[in-house]
Formats: C-alpha cells, structure tokens, sequence
C-alpha cells in the first residue's frame, strides 16, 4: 500500500472538486425561468435517475402533485450536477399521453377496462390452475434490473420462498449476466473492487465494445474532463464500430467481431514475453486455471452446461499463450501486430494508472464470461488492480441492475448476498431469515430469460407475469417468443407496466404501475452505490406499485404471512441486509440511505467502501494484508487467471449472408423507448431506428444515403433507411441497428445463441444480407 | 443579476471545495436546486454534431453571430445534453472549416 491510499484520497477529493468546479460555471448561467422555478412553491426531493445503471442524482421539483422541473444533483458524488439528455427530460417521462391508468383484461381481441380486485382475481385464478394441473414450475416471474430493490425481493421471496419454484429471471439476464458469472469466476464474489472516482484518478482507458459518449455520457463526460486537466491521460478505443467514443478517444482500435477473445489473450502473450507482468504480486495474489472448451452456443432448446475448471500452474498458463502471437492474432482481428505490442506494453506500464471498462460488447458474447475473464487476466498479471485509479470495471446498463438482480439474486440460480440455490447451506440460510421450511426452497435452477421464453413457447410454462421490462421487444429471435406468447392452451400472460408497449399488446392481462418517484425505491448502481428515493407525488388513475401488486398475488396464493409488514420497504430492507451482514455486502440501516446521496457497499460502521479488497479501503482487509480478494475462499483468497482461447462466433457472415449485424443503444433513447420514446423533444431528435452502414460497402450494393433497404437474416427481416454518415459508422462489412424502435424489431433477426456460463445472449453478432428495397 | 450571478457563483465554489467524498450530506435540496444547472436549451438551428466542441464553440464559444455564450465551454460533448430541437433559423455556415 505505501503511502497511496492517503495521497490518492487527497487527489480524488480534489479531482471531485475540479469535476464539480467545470459545473460550477453553469451555475451562474442559471436562467430566470429557473431561478425563479426554484424559490417558488416547489418542493424539492432527490431520486437517482430513472435510466441507466450509472446511477447520477437528481433533484426533482413538485408542484400541485407534478414534476415540474428535474436537476443535476450538484451534491451527488455521481455525477456532480451533470445530467444527459435523459436524465434533462425525466420530468416528462411519466406524462405521456397513453399512461396506463386501469388494469385492462383481454376479452377477444380487445382489452376491457377491470377493477384491480378482478384482475387479481382472475391472475390468482390463472396461477393457482396452473399450479394445481401442472406443478409450481409451469408459472413465472420475468422482472427487471428496473426493479426497485424491494420489488426484487418480494418476487424472488414470493416465488422461490412461497411458491416454491425457481422461475424468476430478470432482464439484467440480457445485460449483465456475463459480468457476473465473469466476476464469481475470477474473484468469488459478483461487482467491482473499483468505484467512478477511477475515472478522475486513472490515466489510461482501454475500452472495449462500449460506446461510453452515447451510453454512459456523464461518466464519459468524467473521463474526458480528466483528460482536459491531465494531459497524460489516454484512451484507446476497441470497438467493431466507429462511435462518437471512438471519435473522442485518443486510439480507436477497430478489430473484427468475436476477436477480442483472441486480442486479450495476445496482449497477455506479450505480458509474458516482455516479462511485463508483476511476480511478486502473482505469487500472492493469483491462481490459474483451465475449464471446458468447445462449449456450444445454448441455441438448442434445455441446453445445459456445467465448466469443469482445473488448476493449472504458471508454465502451463504460458503454454497456453504460446499460439496468441501477435502475428497470428493481428491476421485474425485485423488490428497490426505491432499495435497489440504497443498496447500491451501501455497496460503494463508501470507509470500508468490503467482501467479496463466495458459494457455490452463483453456482456452480449457467446464467451462472455471468457471474455470477461480475460479483461480480467491482464489487470491481474500487471497488478493493475485494486489501487485507486487502475482497476477493471464493468458498466451497468439498468439503474438496478446491481442493486436489485445481482445483489437481491433475482435469478433462477440466485439467492441474495451472492448465494446461490443449489447450495443446502445457502438454501437453509435463506429459509432462515425469510421464516420457512428451507426444503420449500427448489435445489436446482430452472432456466435463464432465454429459456423462460423456450418453455412459454413449448408450453412447459403456462403462466407468466411480466414486470418492468418489454420482453416481446428485446429477447432475440424474437418472432419465435412472440408467436409462442399467443399460442393459447393455457398459456397466460399478465404484463404490468406504465405505457402500452410491445409486451402489453401480448398480454392477457394489463397492469397499470406507478413509476419512480411514484412510490418509495432503492436501487443500485455499477460502482456498488445504494441510493434511495421517497414517493413524491401520487401516481395516475389507479395505476399501482409493483411491490403492491407481488404481495398481492402472494396473500391471493396464501402466501400472505411472507409478507407481514405495515411499511414494506423499510421492513423489506432491513429482513434483506441480514443476508449480507459479515459477508463482505454489509448495507447499512434504512435510514441512512434516506439521507446520503449513496452509499457503496460493503457500509461497516456506518462507512462505505470505495474501494474493496484492499486495505485501508476495505473493512474486512486487515493491517498488514495489503490485498485479498476475500470473497474467494475455495481458491485460498486469491484471484484466478483463466486460460480461456478465442473461439469463433455460431454465426458468422457467408456469401449468402455477407454482414455482421449488430444491435444497441443511442444516446437519446433507453433501451425499448417506453419512457423516452413518450418525450416530444427526444423523438424529434431521434424518431426512429435507420441501418449504419459503410458506404463502400453501400457504393457496391448501389445503395445510396438515406435510401431504403431490406436486411434479412435467417431468422427475419426487416426494412430501414440507410445511413452511411450518422454520428456512428458501421466498418465495412458490419452494419448496426439500435433496437428502441418499437415500429421496427430488429431483434426479429438477431440470433438467441448465448454464453453457457453466463445464459446472456449474443445481440451483437449475427449473420444477415442486404439488398435494395 | 450580476450580483446575483456572483453570489451563486461563490455558494457555489464554496460548496465545491468543501465537497464530501464520503460524508453524510445535508438535506437542503431546495438550496441545493437553486444553484443545480435547469435543463439545457434545445438547440434551434441545423449543426454539425462533432462530438469536440468546436463546431457549436465557433459561435457560442465567441458570441460569434450573436449566438447565446455557452456557460460551460469545458464541456465539449454539447449533445449529451443539448437536444435537437425545432428548427426556428438557419445560422450563416462558418466561414472556418471545422476538422470532423
């Protein structure tokens, strides 16, 4: 440690400062309308932003029951006053025009307005059925990393507690899955050791497969104000897509899609070669290991995978990177041997302050685990790990992601605090805390959100509930998952939301929720931050909070004694930190949330931890101990080095299908636009979905800009304008379609391969052809 | 105003040097909204999205054809905040060719 962890908090403190200090001259740009807005009678309130998993504080003003202004929270140490687009318009996401204001049930073809008492009749009805004819296994909770911490936890409770079936699943399924199995398999226990503040203090970004400037802006707009004081920082860009990232980076590095596994391990090569890594922190600190290979790609339907790791030692760790020579990787993803040598030598540099960030282009990867494995191996062998300012970090797309279906374990392997299902111990300490018969608890895991949807269409599963998320927009091979929702025989689809969607319209029954500041939340965010926020003002009609509407259904089912509370949240979140006590995910007392602007976990005595595993920072690493990756017990609390080759992609582009496609996000919407896509001033800006595409490879095709074309791929079609010149620009070869229009399903085309450590499908590469239309 | 500007300016820097990186906060959110930046003006006019700054600064960096002084100029991502609105004028083209 050395005099590092003082001297550092010094200078993050200042970096904050200065962060803070760039906003601090907007402040005196404060237009009369707002001056005068907030002397007014406004009442104020903070809330995180209802979109990404960034997590940046707001202020939100309320009048006569109704948002009429939102802020950057100049005290939120997120995002120090700054908001983006998205967050600037939160106070009109929630007065749309077609708010769902009434629980709506399907009578033929139409949707007929119900009493809340009729349709959870007719829900607790359904599910009872099914439960009776066909076992607890044939109903289902699908939620959603935009699940405030309690309704997680009532659902996963509800479900694995009371109707004893592993059927839950959340979206961050889609989105983070692979970063979690990536961090339980390296370190033992799921999130980062790092914080944000390692974007104020580090010099050095490699980034890989995120688009940082139009999908976490207010944390890019960190980076680069660090960069604006430190002429030393860089920061290169990995991409397959040259972004408005790529435009602001100091290096974009373009390489072929799937070859990150291979560039990864090529750096590694050249750490090893050069003898650029840190010995004496890899005898302390690391184990290597080797696991199954030829791993398969989950698209066939009850795919099953268990890896089989092994310890290997160091020599055989070298063995292993003998092929990834940089000429023979540079041959497979097209960046130059002498750039990977370059690159590996400014990881490894030891006057730098190195970060890895990432986010969907690790994550959606039939190896996302591995790959995240592999971002991981390098920070480990330079030692560039666990310091102030040089730490690996995995971006969160949901606001709660973390803090809800990681942290609660809202999936069907997960129970809170990291434990999983198949483990009795875990199993019998759930039960303990939530008060039950812990044989009620199912020892084995049913199936990931891809799987879910498989058995909907199979008729495995007969009833689904559907929370907070737009499934029947944002699975892959959609088309599939569509026509199995209406296949009938059974099947009984219930959807609660906040506007008519692309799911609503699949629906059995609708049902109308409150939104955000609507009720009482907590969520977390990707640096470990808990925040909370109180209702601040009523929601429409008599749409309800999802919280409600799960415990509900339980005292329906009978399961209304797992749910004994008078003021839920409170109660629920301090039934759910006994979970976490003396585990290394301590949380602190409800109250505390109420005024922090945050707080990061593990909170012991009252402190947060910004940074884990190391002393100084973190509690549980005591004086003399340095670094210790505590969470991993089974490994001697060391972290594992993973020999995990590059292996191609299910599907890869052919003289019938030419073209990588690949899907995501733009700075203007979020995910499938059921919030933004209600908000005047966003949908003029960005109103619909176009294909990005080189124009040389348009030139070719005769395809000029703005012109429409049909790309089809095995699975579907679809028809879009061109764009050859937008803010993004495919390389030749790759084209990209961002997937928030409704109107347009470009998941219809995407393939449902997906990692089998992880279950996260790949929505970045698939194969397709274009043609004029 | 000016005065004002000021005084918001040292509340303001004042608060900023004081920042608490791992403190409990206070509770004033309406002081603290009082000095919070609003939503950002919609931008009126066709523009160069460059992603640097120095398409949008040419003007509002300078005043340069009476276009409204950024407060910020250090922020040089102008539309992670600043949305494309309805278009009302044309600005003149800059004279000065922008590197994209």
């Amino acid at each position: 440690m050395g005099g590092l962890s003082r001297r550092d908090f010094l200078k993050a403190s200042a970096a904050a400062a200065a962060f803070a200090a760039a906003g601090a001259s907007a402040a005196a740009s404060l237009r009369p309308k707002d001056a005068s807005a907030s002397e007014g009678d406004i009442r104020w309130g903070k809330a995180p932003c209802r979109f990404c998993g960034t997590g940046c504080g707001v202020l939100i003003g309320v009048r006569d029951g109704r948002i009429v202004a939102t802020k950057g929270d100049p005290q939120a140490p997120v995002n120090k006053g700054l908001n983006c687009i998205k967050g600037y318009f939160l106070s009109k996401i929630l007065y749309g025009t077609d708010r769902l204001t009434k629980p709506l049930i399907r009578k033929g073809d139409t949707m007929v307005e119900a009493s809340w008492d009729e349709a959870m009749t007719l829900i607790a009805g359904k599910f009872k059925e099914s439960i009776d004819k066909h076992g607890p296994d044939s109903v289902a909770m699908y939620g959603s990393g935009q699940w405030t911490v309690f309704e997680g936890y009532a659902a996963s409770k509800l479900f694995k507690g009371g109707i004893g079936t592993n059927n839950v699943e959340p979206n961050a399924r889609l989105c983070m899955a692979s970063s979690v199995t990536g961090f339980m398999s390296t370190f033992g226990g799921d999130e980062p050791m790092g914080c944000f503040d390692d974007l104020d203090l580090g010099d050095t970004f490699f980034l890989w497969g995120a688009n940082m400037a139009e999908c976490h802006p207010v944390l890019f707009s960190r980076m680069i104000d660090n960069r604006l004081r430190n002429p030393q920082v860089k920061i290169i860009d990995f991409a397959t897509r040259y972004t408005r990232t790529s435009q602001m980076a100091d290096q974009y590095v373009k390489f072929n899609p799937q070859t990150d596994l291979a560039l990864l391990n090529a750096i590694a090569h050249v750490i090893i070669r050069d003898k650029l890594y840190d010995e004496q922190f890899i005898k302390d600190h690391v184990v290597f290991k080797r696991g199954k290979e030829n791993i398969g790609y989950g698209l066939e339907d009850k795919f099953k995978f268990a890896d089989e790791p092994k310890l290997i030692g160091f020599d055989e760790y070298k063995a292993f990177l003998k092929p990834y020579t940089p000429e023979y990787v540079a041959k497979l993803s097209s960046v130059p041997a002498k750039t990977i040598v370059e690159l590996a030598h400014l990881y490894a540099d030891k006057s730098r302050k190195v970060n890895s960030l990432w986010t969907m282009g690790f994550n959606q990867h039939t190896r996302g685990t591995w790959v995240n494995n592999l971002a991981y191996n390098v920070h480990l062998l330079t030692s560039k790990i666990c310091k102030p300012g040089e730490n690996p970090m995995s971006l969160t797309g949901q606001p709660s992601a973390c803090g809800t279906t990681r942290e609660v374990g809202t999936f069907t392997h997960r129970l809170p605090a990291d434990m999983v299902v198949m483990n009795p111990e875990h199993r019998e300490k759930a039960a303990r805390i939530w008060g039950i018969d812990p044989k009620k608890i199912p020892a084995k895991p049913t199936y990931n959100a891809t799987e879910m949807f498989r058995a909907l269409d199979r008729g495995d599963i007969k009833v689904v509930w559907i929370q907070v998320t737009n499934p029947f927009q944002s699975l892959p091979n959609l088309s599939r998952y569509r026509k199995g929702a209406r296949k009938g025989d059974g099947r009984f689809i219930v959807v609660s939301d906040i506007y008519p969607t692309r799911s609503t319209e699949l629906a059995d029954v609708i049902l109308p929720s409150a939104c955000w500041i609507e009720k009482e939340g907590m969520f977390g965010n990707a640096e470990r931050r808990t925040q909370h926020w109180f209702k601040q003002i009523d929601p429409p009609g008599e749409a309800r909070n999802d919280l409600w509407q799960t415990i509900e259904l339980a005292k329906r089912l009978g399961y209304g004694s797992l749910f004994p509370y008078t003021y839920p949240e409170k109660e629920i979140w301090e039934e759910y930190r006994k979970f976490g006590e003396g585990q290394g995910k301590d949380l602190a007392p409800y109250e505390s949330y109420t005024k922090a602007r945050g707080l990061c976990w593990p909170v012991v005595n009252g402190k947060e931890t910004t940074y884990r595993y190391v002393e100084g920072f973190d509690p549980y690493v005591k004086a003399g101990e340095g670094i210790k990756f505590y969470k991993n017990k089974a490994d001697h609390y060391k972290a594992v080095v993973w020999a995990r080759p590059y292996e191609p992609a299910p599907e890869v582009p052919d003289r019938h299908y030419p073209f990588w496609l690949c899907t995501g996000r733009v700075l203007e919407h979020w995910h499938t636009g059921t919030m933004t896509g209600r908000v005047p001033e966003i949908m003029r800006a960005n109103p619909s979905a176009v294909c990005e595409m080189h124009p040389v490879d348009a030139g070719r095709l005769g395809i000029k800009d703005h012109q429409k074309v049909k790309i089809t791929s095995r699975r579907g079609t679809i028809i879009l304008p061109v764009n050859l010149n937008g803010r993004g620009k495919a390389e030749k070869g790759n084209i990209f379609v961002a997937f928030f229009d409704e109107g347009k399903l470009i998941n219809e085309l995407c393939l449902d391969a997906y990692c089998p450590i992880s279950g996260e499908p790949d929505y970045k590469k698939c194969a397709v052809k274009i043609e004029k239309a | 105003m000016n005065v004002a500007v000021c005084l918001l300016a040292v509340v303001a820097c004042a608060s900023f040097f004081s920042f608490p990186v791992q403190a409990e906060e206070r509770e004033d959110y309406e002081s603290d909204a009082r000095y919070a930046e609003g939503q950002p003006p919609a931008i009126p006019h066709p523009f160069r999205d460059t992603a640097d700054g120095k398409y949008c600064l040419r003007c509002h960096g300078t005043g340069l054809n009476g276009a409204p002084l950024s407060p910020h100029p250090v922020r040089i991502t102008c539309t992670e905040c600043h949305v494309k609105g309805e278009i009302k004028k044309h600005t003149r083209e800059n004279k000065i060719k922008t590197k994209d």
